[in-house]
């Protein structure tokens, strides 16, 4: 595994919401090549930690820094994809003209679309409405943009959500060669994928 | 900012100061009351004196004046321990002027030659008004602040001017109608200023509703700064839209103070002038206490809250 | 493909796959506009003196009311996050989705207008002024009403919120939009109105979109 200079330090990070104390004085750095899971119990304030580290939430102590090598701005946002626990498709629209928008506004290639639904296992389903498919399906939609390149980071919530056992195998294959390849890859789940990954507990502490 | 060592030259700033202030002063009292015509001249001429004295000392004073007093009042805990030491002297000068400015008003000055004494409402009416216009004013201020530098203070300032500037807006609203009723023979017509303060009050009431439906008191702070700032713009441009609409519909052009709405006798300016001033500083007071309410209960965690309160 | 086109595409999409956006705030508008005779009188001179107003204000609640689903829907599917960490400003893709907006339910307010000016007793001659001040207003409005829009996304049952916080800023386009096809109706010209109003769609079209991308942030959290 190469060592590099940390992709994300965060330090001393706390967050309130609601009046209520979700975790504080949380400090770790990520590296390229890394994959790490945020787990906890219901509530702990993953899928805000989440948020935080994509710079959806602003309410919070301490710091967050991104160096991402490549990024135009210091937050990183043109090499980080976010996949939040909703898949972000509308209904209303087929497969294909969702990921277009998302492709163009997140500066992805278009042409890599198809290849990608077919990655994912949906070669076909390029055309179909968005409302006739399974919530599976759905998630196998967003997670299409795992296929596609540009991106660095990978900020994933709850990501095998609705996926059957097949797709979870693939999926953990796709975030491993990710990180092989010098990726860096944080998600939440109850799933754990293998010892080696690295674990940030809420409601206990890093690591 | 760069600081350099070089003489100042006073005049230049002296000079352009008192223009600026005089362009400002012409403008804003075109065909204005006398009133605001003597308040904006005399603020104009003070604020340029302290201008030129500060400017021919230290050229830098203001810009870091102004930077050391953002950090310190940005510090909660500093705001509540100097806005302490502040309140006694506020509620003082709050409570002396206003009484004298109501009772010098409302029993010593003379009677108005076409209205007699139903005038007097004035002083509670101007007073009120302007306090909720500088309220509004100071809100979008802060939510400037909020939305720019991120500052905690000054979401929580948002929440405290809110309710007391409807209130005051209410109050202008009430007084003015009460004010119509021996006037124009009704307690209610569409004049032009009744009209601008009604919208300012369904504003301050916007504020106050979106901040309240949002459960993430920061969350809130900013919201409240955003619409306020818009609001801001808005509140300029409704004035000058509502005026225009007046004057399309040929509506009530009687003023407060007299047809015209220019001839105010010093005898009776001096009382509206004290308890204008009093309104801010009870405004200052109000605005002061529930700050200092809502910083304790925020940062109810810190140790020095802890300390304070024990 | 930029965001802005691609934008613009996805929306005009949408639009089109649900027509009932389109076509409710416009039925709103018609029947809004048809119940003030049945609620005065049919009497021509009368309905002739309110038509300015009353056009206006059921144009204004109509784009109002169109609003609330703005942002809305891709809240719900968590759309609007995409659109929130994606790289560069938000201002243009904002942009767009306004644009597509004001297309899809402004426009065609502005296109009916005329026949329901004429129903409301307008002579023939004020009604050019009404579509054009329909036409100069509306985009105002629209983008007004998205500030309020993207502050509310994040309320539940925000409707009657939006419309607290939207309706004080929408008196300075009302007074001048109503008042521009009174003036015309009293004979005047209208040239000087018009331009008033053009200047506010300048305004509200150039600084809104920073403030609904604002907006949008600060629902989510930042």
């Amino acid at each position: 595994m190469i060592q590099t200079t940390p992709l994300l330090q965060v330090e001393t990070l706390g967050c309130e919401r609601d009046e209520r104390l979700l975790f504080s004085e949380l400090d770790f750095a990520a590296c390229a090549g890394e994959i790490w899971q945020v787990a906890g119990p219901n509530g702990a304030g993953k899928t805000t930690l989440l948020r935080i580290l994509a710079g959806l939430h602003g309410f919070h102590d301490g710091r967050v820094r991104w160096q991402v090598p490549g990024a135009q701005r210091r937050d990183a946002h043109d090499k980080i994809l976010f996949l939040g626990h909703l898949p972000g498709l509308r209904e209303e629209l087929t497969a294909e003209e969702n990921l277009r928008w998302l492709c163009a506004l997140h500066r992805q290639p278009l042409a890599e679309i198809p290849a990608a639904l077919a990655a994912a296992g949906l070669a076909g389903y390029e055309d179909a409405p968005v409302a006739a498919m399974s919530a599976g399906q759905k998630r196998r939609v967003a997670l299409a943009r795992l296929w596609l390149p540009g991106k660095a980071v990978w900020i994933l919530d709850e990501p095998f959500t609705a996926i059957d056992v097949q797709g979870v195998a693939q999926i953990e294959t796709r975030l491993r060669e990710h990180a092989a390849e010098g990726g860096l890859v944080l998600y939440t789940s109850h799933h754990r994928l293998a010892d080696d990954i690295r674990q940030i507990h809420l409601g206990g502490g890093a690591r | 900012m760069t600081q350099a060592a070089r003489p100042v030259p006073g005049h230049f700033y002296l000079s352009s100061v008192l223009g600026l202030v005089l362009v400002a002063v012409l403008y804003a009292t075109w065909q204005a009351p006398l009133a605001s015509r003597v308040a904006w001249l005399g603020g104009g001429y003070v604020l340029g004196v302290l201008f030129y004295l500060g400017a021919v000392r230290r050229p830098d004073w203001y810009w870091q004046t102004l930077v050391r007093w953002y950090h310190q009042l940005g510090s909660p805990r500093y705001f509540y321990r100097i806005s302490g030491q502040w309140l006694p002297y506020l509620v003082v000068l709050s409570a002396g002027m206003l009484m004298v400015g109501m009772v010098w008003g409302l029993a010593f000055a003379p009677p108005h030659h076409e209205q007699g004494n139903s005038y007097r409402i004035i002083y509670l009416h101007v007073p009120a008004a302007s306090g909720a216009l500088m309220g509004y004013s100071a809100m979008s201020l802060a939510g400037l602040v909020a939305l720019v530098w991120r500052m905690k203070m000054a979401e929580i300032v948002i929440k405290a001017i809110a309710p007391f500037g409807a209130v005051l807006a209410a109050v202008a609203l009430i007084s003015g109608a009460i004010w119509g009723r021996p006037t124009w023979g009704t307690y209610w017509i569409w004049d032009a200023r009744l009209t601008s303060m009604l919208i300012l009050f369904f504003m301050y009431l916007g504020v106050i509703a979106l901040q309240n439906a949002i459960s993430d008191p920061r969350q809130a702070g900013r919201a409240a700064s955003l619409l306020s700032v818009v609001g801001l713009i808005n509140v300029i441009i409704v004035r000058y839209s509502v005026d225009w609409w007046n004057s399309l519909h040929q509506g009530s052009s009687m003023s407060m103070f007299g047809a015209g709405g220019s001839s105010i006798h010093p005898s009776m300016l001096a009382p509206l002038l004290i308890s204008m001033f009093g309104t801010y500083f009870l405004f200052a007071v109000t605005v002061l206490i529930r700050t200092r309410t809502e910083v304790l209960w925020r940062e109810r965690r810190s140790a020095w809250v802890k300390e304070e309160l024990s | 493909m930029t965001a802005f086109g691609a934008t613009l595409r996805r929306e005009l999409l949408l639009g089109l796959r649900t027509p009932a956006d389109i076509i409710n705030p416009l039925f709103f508008f018609v029947v809004v506009v048809s119940l003030f005779p049945l609620a005065l009188s049919p009497a021509p001179d009368t309905l002739r003196l309110i038509a300015p107003g009353v056009v206006w204000v059921a144009a204004l609640l109509a784009v109002m009311l169109s609003l609330d689903s703005l942002f809305r829907r891709d809240e719900e599917c968590g759309a609007l996050e995409q659109l929130l960490v994606a790289p560069g400003e938000l201002y243009l893709p904002v942009l767009a989705r306004l644009l597509a907006h004001w297309l899809l339910t402004g426009l065609p307010l502005v296109l009916v207008a005329p026949l329901l000016g004429y129903m409301m007793q307008l002579p023939v001659t004020v009604l050019d002024t009404l579509w054009q001040s329909l036409l100069l207003g509306t985009p105002a409005l629209t983008v007004i009403g998205a500030i309020g829009a993207a502050l509310t996304v994040s309320i539940r049952r925000g409707g009657i919120l939006l419309a607290l916080l939207v309706l004080p800023l929408y008196v300075p386009v009302l007074v001048f939009g109503a008042g521009c096809v009174g003036r015309a109706l009293d004979g005047m010209a209208t040239g000087s109105v018009l331009a008033v109003l053009a200047a506010m769609t300048m305004l509200a079209v150039s600084l809104g979109p920073f403030a609904v991308a604002l907006g949008l942030r600060i629902s989510s959290g930042d």
